[in-house]
This record gives structure tokens, C-alpha cells and sequence, in this order.
């Protein structure tokens, strides 16, 4: 029986001779780190994607050792050879790479397989966005004394901008306005005059933008979250009829029975969350799930489909939680129940649940990567 | 080995030639003649050879002797390592960028953020790409300290995947970027190999997050109309007092008037809702991909529809027909008249016709399929699907 050697040219060499694929496999097993390691390097200086390269490299070196294109007796070293291999493979992807673009200019590579929709569905989908959106600003109420302390403890910049792009200035009291422009060192009037008769959206952005020498796109896209912060916003929610859904202090308390992340995954990509009673309950459910900076719901809800919304949340939390958003929805998404149940499945069955979960502890719950233990309760 | 003195200058309008023969005049460079461990100076030194010498191969500018146009193992070795402690600071700097934003006071502050973290991509791109061929060259050469090269390569790489990993998740904070010329004078620096095939940070996609900020930012900030309202409303309050917070539920529950006057509901913002709706499916939306082509196509056209895989809310929600040619929008074809399965319309200015998806579903279950006609001829498109 020949030996698989531990030396990478003998074992290259090894791997050209074998004729049972088995041990040809085998082989190529054991030289798959250098392979991937060497690929992604090769990867990374041609600009392409490491992770995708990597896999394609090893597949083309395995073939092109099993079809024997590395001859030991005459060539050189096997990682000599390898980076050519891998040099020519990089190559040949940019160039397909590039015809590919040059003949289907209309793909977005960020896309990928679900991003795609068809310019009228998304012209819809952001009509109706605009629409209920506006249902949310026309609240014209002064802000409770709760929300106005909220509001103060933000910068007083940043407060005062989403304030004005909102239009919910004039929800604050003319006396504290004024207080909080100076505290923001900003000149009287403010907002300017004429900012009002900005009705185009664009307009507004372009003028405040400009005052504030910032770009209000990217400011909004992140500080629009803010207002999931006040009562004046699940207040609105809860006008809806959908909020006879909301959860009553028994069902909330059922949900806490759960570890945090187990809590902040299911809400979080199922949309769930806004059945909560406020953004305290919340807030407080992210910092015993250890998450330090608001998971942004707004921009995980707006994601077009499932796959997308667990990648937004797994790219938000932070890493040394390690929390695997996919496995653990696929692991507990049952808990939400058909949608006739929500939140959880009828009486019956969730009585029959609450049993088998006491019987076997919380050990069920805890899949994926979430630590062992850190989360118990 | 180490002298590249001269450059030819024809092809190289950004003089990176001429900015390789200033990196390897550098004397800090002369510590690696010596034995003993090189200082930071001349690890910079290194670093700086790695990066001239690899944007003059990203720009496939020709060097006088190509043969001499290589870093030596111990100059890349050091380089690597520099350049990948330097990395490492940067990954944790991309990982802060939003505190380091928001606490900047201009926008140029800003730009110049997200531009250095981009900037020193670049430069780590360039510098792998010539320390590889170093690595490669040692090698095949069998020469001394190829083996640690390789190694220090692989760490420098790792480094550079945290780094790039951190970058993509700030794409939101760097597309400000895209508002200056850095990215398109960065494109015009590569050769037609990478400008045609460029690394993710060049390939258009900082530009289009930018462009779905500004659509976001108008789709979800008040509309004229509701802008209006909001102003009418304030003018009115202004006359009157403060309700307490007792009225409020009532005046809520009363409703307040809509755009046209109407009282409303109010509703859960679209987000919420949809999000809801997506749980209640289970399933995600998608769209398949329709496309027509005509019987030659050496003009590049095609015609373009996705549907939604999930019926939408409304049959009447309308799909989009477009048309393109050679992947822009076909100007060409706007007032040609169409037919898709007995549907006729005239294409619009914006190289389309929309239709309605109760009626592109009704057009699937026809007798003859999905089938496109297209001008006075009406001549026959293939259907190809995914």
C-alpha cells in the first residue's frame, strides 16, 4: 500500500498516481488548506472576491491533478506550479468577469438571487412606503413630556436635524426649540425661512444638507431610527388594527421566558417587534442579548425577503456575541406558529409546548452558536 | 534586482513609473543590505516599492525592464508585515467609522473618512498584487525566503479579509464617496483588465447606495403633499392652544384628515406592515425574470420583465416591460407599438410599457404562451427564462 505522504511536492505527486478515487479525494483533502490559503491570496491581489475564489481554485486544482497536468518528474515544485495555476485561473475569471458585464450590463452584483425586482414593484412599493409614511408625520400632537426627555438626550444636532427633516418641529414647544438651536449653535430662524415652502422632498434635503454641510441621504438612512425611539410612534402603531395583535404583560412575559438572542432574532426578522408595548421593553431585550447599538429595525423590515433580513441583522450584531441569526431562526422560527396563531401557537398547543420545554430545561433552545450558558436563565 | 531607474511614460499618464523609481531611491532601503532587523522606517520604505509597484501593474504600465520591476523576498517580507499591522489598525477603524462620522463637523471631514479607509484599500491591492509576484518569483526561482514570504503573505491576506469585511459593512457611510471623483479617478488609474473587471468597491455599487439613499431618504421623508399639510395644520395651531395629552387619544381616535381632505386610519408604517406580511407568508418574495430577444440581435436588444413569484396585494399592481439595447435603455424603440399575448401597447418614453400583473398572468395562461411582438412589423421575440 502506498502511503499518503506528509510532504507537500511528494503528496501532489502521490495524488497524480492514485487511480482509486477514494484516496485521490483523500489526498486532495489534505492539500486543500495550502490550496484555499494560496487562492485567497491570489484572490485578494487580483481584487476578487476571496471566499468565491477559493472554492472555485480548489475545485480547478482538483481536476486539474486528477487529468494529471502536473507532472512531477518534469515540473518544478507543486506550489510553484500551484500559483500558476492559480495566477491563470484568476485571470481567466476576470476576463469572464468582464464579458459578462460587457453582456448583461444589468446585473448588480450586490443583487445576487432575490434583490432583483422589476422597476414598477419597486416604483410601488415605494408609493405606498411615501404614503404610509406621511400618516406617520401628519401626527400633529405636541410630544409627551416622555419623549420630549428623549429627544433631549440625543446631540443636539442630530436632534435637531431629524427633527426639521420630519417636519415635527413645530410639535416642540417654541421656548424649548429655541433653547435646543442655540445649544446646537445654529443662527435664528431655524429652521430658515422659506424652509417650509421646500415641498419637494429633494429640495429639503439639497438646503438642509448644505446648511449643515452634510449628506442627509446617508444621515437619514441612519438616524431615521430615532423616532422608533418615541411613545409618539407606537402610539401611532397602535392606532392600527393590527395592534389588537399587541401583546398583552402575559404574553410579553412569555416571550422573556425565551434566552435574549432567541428574543431578538425571531422579533427582529419577523417584524414581530413592533407587538411589543414600547421601545423600552425593546431596548431592554437588546442589552440583555448584549447589543450595545439599536439593531436597525426600520432597515431589516424594509428588506424584500427573509434571506435578506437575517444577513442585515447578522451583519449589525456585534461579532463577540456571536450569534448565528440563521440557525437560530431556523432552529425557534416554529415558535411564531402558523399566522392565524401568532404570536405563538393556539392555547392548547402552546400549553403542550410550555410542558415539553419545562421537561427538558432551556437546553432546546439554545442552537446555532450561542454560547453554552451564556444565556441561561 | 532592486533598481528600476527608468520608465517609459507614453502609457503612464498618472506617473506611477516615475513614482516606483522615487520609492526605490529611498535610504531607508539600505537597512536590508545590512543583517539585523529592519527598522519601521524601512518597512515603510518596503511598503511604499509594494504599492508604486503594484499600481503600475493594476495600470499595466510599462516598465523599462520588466525583469527588474520585483521587490526581493526580505523587502516584501517586511512590507507584508507592515502593511498588515497597519490593517489591523484600519479594520478597527472601518468597525468605528459611524462614531468617527458622526462626530466629524463637515461633510469633507467625512469624505476624507470613508476616502482613506478606500484609499488605503487601494494601496493594500496594489501592494498584494506586486508582493504576490515577489512571492511567485521566489518560488519558481528557488530562492531564499520564499517559504517566509508565503507566510507572511497568508497573515497579510487574513488581515486584509477582516479589513474588507469591515469596509462592506460601512457601504452605507462610504458611498458619500461616490459624490467626489475619487472612485472614477481611481477606475481611469486601471488597466482594461481590472478597469473591466474591478474589485467591489469599484464596481458601481458604492454609486448605486448612494442613489438608494437619496430614493429612500425622498420615499420615506414628508411628501409635498403631506409637507403641505403639515404647514396648513401648523398655521392653524399657532391660533390655538396646546391640546393636553388627555384630548389627544381622541383627536387620534377621530382621525385627522388625509391628503384630499378624507379622514384616515392611521396605519402601521410600511416596514412594520410588510414586515408582518413577510412572517404571515413565510415565504419570500421574489421575481422571476423574463426576457425577449429579437431574431437578430446584433444591435444588443432585449426586453426585460420581472414578476413577482408572489402574487402582490393587488392584481391591478403594475409590472414593467423595458427595453434595452446594448444595456441602456433603447431610445430606439419609445412610440414602436408592442404586443404581448394580444396585450397591445406603445412604448413610452422611458423604453417601456407597463402592464398590470393581473394581466401579464393572464397573458402566461394564453394558448400561446408568453409570446412578444414587437414594432409595425410585429415581429416575433424569443422568450428565454431562468
Amino acid at each position: 500500500m502506498d502511503p499518503m505522504p506528509e510532504d507537500v511536492d511528494a503528496l501532489a505527486a502521490w495524488i497524480v498516481r492514485q487511480q482509486d478515487p477514494l484516496r485521490l479525494d483523500a489526498g486532495l483533502r489534505r492539500l486543500e488548506p495550502l490550496v484555499r490559503r494560496r487562492a485567497r491570496c491570489m484572490a485578494l491581489a487580483r481584487g476578487l472576491s476571496a471566499d468565491e475564489f477559493a472554492g472555485e481554485a480548489f475545485t480547478h486544482v482538483g481536476l486539474q491533478l486528477a487529468g494529471r497536468k502536473f507532472d512531477p518528474c518534469r515540473q518544478q515544485r507543486f506550489r510553484v506550479w500551484l500559483n500558476q495555476v492559480l495566477n491563470r485561473l484568476a485571470i481567466d475569471v476576470l476576463r469572464q468577469r468582464a464579458r459578462r458585464e460587457r453582456q448583461d450590463p444589468l446585473l448588480d452584483p450586490e443583487d445576487g438571487e432575490f434583490g432583483r425586482a422589476s422597476e414598477a414593484v419597486v416604483d410601488e412599493a415605494a408609493e405606498q412606503e411615501r404614503r404610509d409614511w406621511d400618516r406617520v408625520y401628519l401626527a400633529t400632537d405636541p410630544l409627551t413630556s416622555r419623549d420630549m426627555a428623549r429627544i433631549e438626550s440625543w446631540p443636539p444636532r442630530e436632534r435637531m436635524l431629524v427633527l426639521c427633516l420630519c417636519g415635527w418641529h413645530g410639535r416642540v414647544p417654541g421656548g424649548v426649540w429655541e433653547r435646543w438651536r442655540a445649544e446646537a449653535g445654529l443662527t435664528a430662524p431655524f429652521p430658515p425661512s422659506g424652509f417650509s415652502d421646500c415641498e419637494d422632498p429633494h429640495q429639503r434635503v439639497g438646503l438642509l444638507g448644505t446648511l449643515w454641510d452634510c449628506d442627509v441621504a446617508v444621515f437619514w438612512k441612519r438616524k431615521q431610527l430615532r423616532l422608533l425611539e418615541l411613545d409618539a410612534w407606537w402610539s401611532l402603531l397602535r392606532e392600527h388594527e393590527s395592534r389588537a395583535a399587541a401583546w398583552e404583560a402575559e404574553e410579553v412575559a412569555e416571550w422573556e421566558r425565551l434566552p435574549p438572542p432567541v428574543r431578538i432574532v425571531l422579533l427582529a426578522v419577523s417584524g414581530l417587534w413592533a407587538r411589543l408595548p414600547d421601545w423600552d421593553c425593546w431596548r431592554r431585550w437588546e442589552r440583555e442579548a448584549g447589543i450595545g447599538v439599536p439593531v436597525p429595525l426600520l432597515v431589516i423590515a424594509r428588506k424584500a425577503c427573509l434571506q435578506q433580513r437575517v444577513a442585515a441583522l447578522q451583519r449589525h450584531l456585534p461579532k463577540r456575541i456571536e450569534v448565528d441569526v440563521a440557525g437560530l431562526w431556523q432552529a425557534e422560527s416554529w415558535r411564531l406558529g402558523p399566522a392565524s396563531g401568532w404570536p405563538f401557537p393556539p392555547r392548547e398547543g402552546r400549553a403542550a409546548r410550555s410542558e415539553r420545554r419545562h421537561a427538558c430545561g432551556c437546553g432546546e433552545l439554545s442552537h446555532g452558536k450561542v454560547a453554552e450558558g451564556e444565556w441561561g436563565r | 534586482m532592486n533598481g528600476i531607474e527608468r520608465t517609459t511614460n507614453v502609457a503612464d499618464p498618472w506617473g506611477y513609473g516615475r513614482d516606483l523609481a522615487a520609492a526605490l531611491r529611498q535610504a531607508e532601503l539600505a537597512e536590508f543590505e545590512r543583517s539585523g532587523e529592519p527598522s519601521p522606517a524601512a518597512r515603510a520604505a518596503a511598503v511604499r516599492v509594494a504599492v508604486a509597484l503594484g499600481r503600475c501593474r493594476l495600470g499595466e504600465v510599462p516598465l523599462c525592464d520588466e525583469s527588474d520591476g520585483r521587490l526581493s523576498a526580505a523587502w516584501a517580507a517586511a512590507a507584508a508585515e507592515r502593511l498588515a499591522a497597519r490593517l489591523r489598525e484600519a479594520a478597527a477603524e472601518a468597525e468605528q467609522l459611524a462614531e468617527r462620522y458622526d462626530a466629524a463637523e463637515t461633510q469633507g471631514e467625512r469624505d476624507r473618512l470613508g476616502g482613506g479607509l478606500l484609499a488605503l484599500r487601494m494601496d493594500a491591492w496594489a501592494a498584494l498584487l506586486a508582493l504576490q509576484e515577489v512571492c511567485s518569483a521566489c518560488l519558481s526561482e528557488d530562492q531564499p525566503g520564499g517559504d517566509a514570504l508565503e507566510q507572511a503573505l497568508d497573515q497579510l491576506v487574513e488581515t486584509l479579509a477582516q479589513f474588507d469585511e469591515a469596509l462592506q459593512d460601512q457601504q452605507e457611510l462610504l458611498s458619500s464617496v461616490a459624490a467626489t471623483p475619487r472612485l472614477d479617478n481611481w477606475r481611469a488609474a486601471l488597466g482594461p483588465l481590472h478597469r473591466a473587471a474591478p474589485p467591489w468597491w469599484l464596481d458601481g455599487r458604492l454609486e448605486r447606495t448612494a442613489a438608494r439613499l437619496q430614493d429612500e431618504a425622498a420615499a420615506t421623508l414628508p411628501s409635498a403633499g403631506a409637507w403641505r399639510a403639515l404647514h396648513s395644520e401648523r398655521q392653524m395651531d399657532l391660533t390655538s392652544t396646546a391640546r393636553p395629552d388627555a384630548e389627544r387619544s381622541v383627536a387620534l381616535a377621530a382621525g385627522r384628515p388625509n391628503l384630499d381632505g378624507r379622514p384616515v386610519r392611521v396605519e402601521l408604517p410600511p416596514p412594520v406592515a410588510y414586515a408582518l406580511a413577510g412572517a404571515a407568508e413565510g415565504s419570500p418574495p421574489r421575481n422571476r425574470r423574463l426576457r425577449w430577444s429579437p431574431p437578430t440581435t446584433d444591435a444588443g436588444d432585449l426586453a426585460q420583465m420581472l414578476v413577482p413569484v408572489v402574487p402582490p396585494p393587488t392584481a391591478a399592481q403594475s409590472v414593467r416591460l423595458s427595453f434595452f439595447r446594448s444595456g441602456q435603455r433603447a431610445e430606439a424603440w419609445v412610440g414602436q407599438p408592442i404586443e404581448l399575448s394580444g396585450i397591445r401597447r406603445t412604448v413610452d418614453q422611458r423604453a417601456g410599457v407597463t402592464l398590470t400583473y393581473d394581466e401579464v398572468y393572464r397573458a402566461c395562461g394564453s394558448p400561446e404562451g408568453l409570446v412578444l411582438r414587437v414594432g409595425e412589423e410585429r415581429i416575433s421575440w424569443e422568450l428565454e427564462t431562468e
